[in-house]
């Protein structure tokens, strides 16, 4: 169990994240906050690149940072922005991911073969990396988090650059892992978490704002969200969310509290959520 | 393969590291190669001292008047005058005066009472060797005859310090580009990340000391072996370097302080174990500025920064060091002398008394052997800071 407690990280005068305090369990859970809220933050801290200005983290009871290796050793980690060695092949790279996991050399073998084959890179293993499209190495990033079979796997943004169908065969991937690991999911793309993160976790003013079941979190929203024919002028006190394409030509989907003229009652999905929570001005 | 393999591997394909290497090779070839006038003479001076022996007595003597006649009269006069020198050749250590030396130095620095105090105690040291030197006759040796100091400062003060600062600034490419490396590939959150984690720069740290070690043998090999190649050390590998050849004495009238000044090592050294023990200094001294560099680069974390801050040190020792030995200002010299780059300055004079340049004996592997320890010191305190700060993506 990884526990969050009162952390803060302030560089200089800016404050990244404050007080945040946070529970996980085995189970998938989704960080959804806009760009620039904390996340990354957050997940940096998770995987000790950086310290806490203040509170601790802990891994069953335990501080991240006192565990030092063995805590790192049970952590799969796809950062943000995976880097790689242009000249290296994906086979060549995981097996230096695999020296830096501390792996025996034929075990090591043994994973990297059977994680190209889940990542769908069996044919491209000995090609040099400065060959691949931006899907192919998130797909690499992807496999070496989890050359070390992580009790805790950490992915920042990792279906950037992927197209649907490897959207969904990583979300499947990721449903099948997390049975028994702790998987946390960073993105702001919500359909990447709405079908597998059982709860979801989103910061405001860099702050904690929730850590709910995703239908709880929508159910906060639950009759106050309508659809109205495109073109209606929004009113004071309402708050346009999307527009959409619906059976009867184009709709907006408001947020207000009282039903607008013509409106038509929608059960709320996260996007409605996550755009309700992020509106300008939302207190 | 293990980490310290991998780190050598990312070193290994940087070409620009190569073409540098290639390119330091080269100079070193056409600085040899402009140093060539004295190649004929230590190589005649050599091919004399492997029939005569080095030892100058009276079979040497006799040997050399036997010696068939040079081919033209110019070279015949020189001859002639070699053989007029060798006849009345003696031993001018016997006649070493240390208490005018001394009173020398003491006019030089007295009014520096601390770098006058080592100096005389360090004179001290030197008399007891020129005493040593003088029972064994070490100043008696022929070494390659009149060319040897011209030849030894070809070898000593351009093209030794030419092959270290070659290996000092491969070892500082080699530890900055690895230090960087991760930050360039932005690999450093994933690797930082890992089980090995920020431990990975202590691996990074002993792969750049050891390939700048193994960069500077490298050229040291490639280069003597071009060096060999042309100027015969046969004669001369077991020449003691205290011979009187060694110094400006064959065109000296007198053996006065200011005309003479002996070459006398800490230790009896031939030609050849004070070459080898030159290039161990060498390789000492380039590890010392490659553990400097791993210090800045893990401090400032931007190896142009890093490397700037170097270029900073190293040059701004060097210019108050050269400065304060201009002005005389000897209390601040003295303790700049304490610096490396001091000591790749005067590369002609290690193992030796080193006149004003040196206060202690032994100075050079004094001053290496504790900027080894400041360095390594230094660079397992930056490591230890390193591992407590954010990482840097």
């Amino acid at each position: 169990m990884l526990s969050v407690e009162h952390v803060t990280k302030k560089y200089g005068g800016f404050t990244a994240l404050e007080d945040v305090s946070l529970t996980f369990t085995p189970g998938v859970y989704g960080l959804l906050a806009p760009n620039g809220a904390g996340k990354t933050t957050l997940i940096k801290m998770l995987t000790t690149l950086i310290f806490p200005t203040s509170g601790q983290i802990l891994w069953n009871g335990e501080d991240i940072h006192a565990l030092d290796e063995t805590y790192r050793g049970l952590l799969g980690y796809l950062p943000q922005e995976f880097g790689y060695y242009p000249g290296y092949t994906p086979r060549q790279f995981l097996r230096y991911a695999s020296a830096l996991q501390c792996i025996p050399r034929r075990e090591a073998e043994e994973r990297i073969d059977r994680l190209l084959r889940l990542v769908g890179l069996e044919d491209a293993a000995n090609k040099k990396m400065r060959q691949f499209s931006g899907g192919m190495l998130q797909r690499v990033g992807i496999a070496q988090a989890m050359l070390n079979e992580p009790e805790l796997l950490i992915l920042d943004e990792p279906t950037a650059g992927l197209d649907p169908r490897e959207r969904v065969r990583f979300r499947n991937l990721i449903h099948s892992l997390a049975s028994d690991r702790t998987v946390i999911l960073s993105t702001h793309i919500v359909s990447d978490i709405e079908t597998i993160a059982g709860q979801i976790v989103m910061f405001r003013d860099h702050r904690l704002y929730c850590c709910d079941s995703p239908s709880a979190v929508c159910a906060r929203f639950q009759g106050k969200v309508f659809e109205v024919p495109a073109g209606t002028a929004v009113q004071p006190g309402q708050f346009l969310l999307s527009e959409r394409q619906g059976e009867h030509g184009a709709v907006v989907r408001l947020l207000c509290d009282a039903p607008p003229e013509g409106g038509v009652p929608v059960t709320p999905g996260l996007e409605d959520a996550f755009l309700a929570i992020y509106r300008e001005g939302a207190e | 393969m293990n980490l310290l393999t991998y780190e050598w591997r990312k070193l290994a394909g940087m070409p620009a590291l190569w073409a540098f290497a290639a390119l330091c090779f080269l100079f070193n070839c056409v600085l040899l190669y402009a140093t060539m006038w004295t190649c004929r003479s230590f190589n005649e001076g050599s091919a004399i001292a492997s029939r005569l022996g080095q030892r100058v007595d009276a079979d040497f003597i006799a040997g050399f008047a036997r010696l068939p006649p040079a081919e033209t009269p110019e070279e015949r006069k020189e001859q002639d005058k070699l053989l007029d020198f060798l006849r009345q050749m003696d031993d001018p250590l016997e006649r070493y005066d240390s208490a005018a030396i001394r009173q020398s130095y003491a006019g030089f620095l007295g009014v520096s009472p601390l770098p006058a105090a080592l100096m005389d105690w360090k004179l001290q040291h030197v008399a007891l060797r020129a005493e040593h030197f003088a029972r064994t006759g070490a100043a008696m040796d022929f070494f390659a005859g009149p060319v040897t100091l011209e030849a030894n400062t070809v070898i000593y003060k351009y093209f030794f310090k030419a092959l270290l600062s070659e290996g000092v600034v491969l070892g500082v490419l080699s530890m900055l580009f690895l230090l960087d490396y991760e930050r360039n590939s932005r690999t450093s959150a994933a690797v930082c990340a890992s089980r090995k984690g920020r431990k990975l720069w202590r691996t990074k740290v002993l792969a750049g000391v050891t390939a700048a070690l193994a960069l500077y043998l490298l050229l040291a090999v490639l280069s003597f072996a071009v060096f060999f190649a042309l100027w015969d050390w046969s004669g001369v590998w077991y020449a003691s370097m205290a011979s009187q050849f060694n110094t400006g004495i064959f065109n000296q009238s007198d053996l006065s302080y200011d005309g003479y000044r002996p070459f006398l090592p800490w230790a009896d050294f031939t030609a050849g174990s004070y070459l080898l023990a030159a290039a161990a200094l060498g390789a000492a001294l380039t590890a010392v500025f490659t553990l400097l560099t791993a210090i800045s680069g893990l401090l400032i974390g931007n190896a142009y920064a890093s490397a700037l801050a170097m270029v900073i040190f190293v040059a701004g020792n060097w210019a108050v060091w050269y400065t304060s030995y201009m002005q005389g200002c000897w209390a601040v010299f003295a303790p700049l002398s304490f610096f490396p780059a001091s000591l790749w300055d005067q590369t002609l004079g290690w193992f030796t008394d080193g006149g004003i340049m040196y206060f202690i004996p032994w100075q050079e592997t004094f001053v290496t052997a504790l900027w080894l320890v400041l360095g390594g010191g230094g660079t397992a305190l930056a490591l230890q800071r390193f591992n407590r700060k954010d990482v840097r993506i």
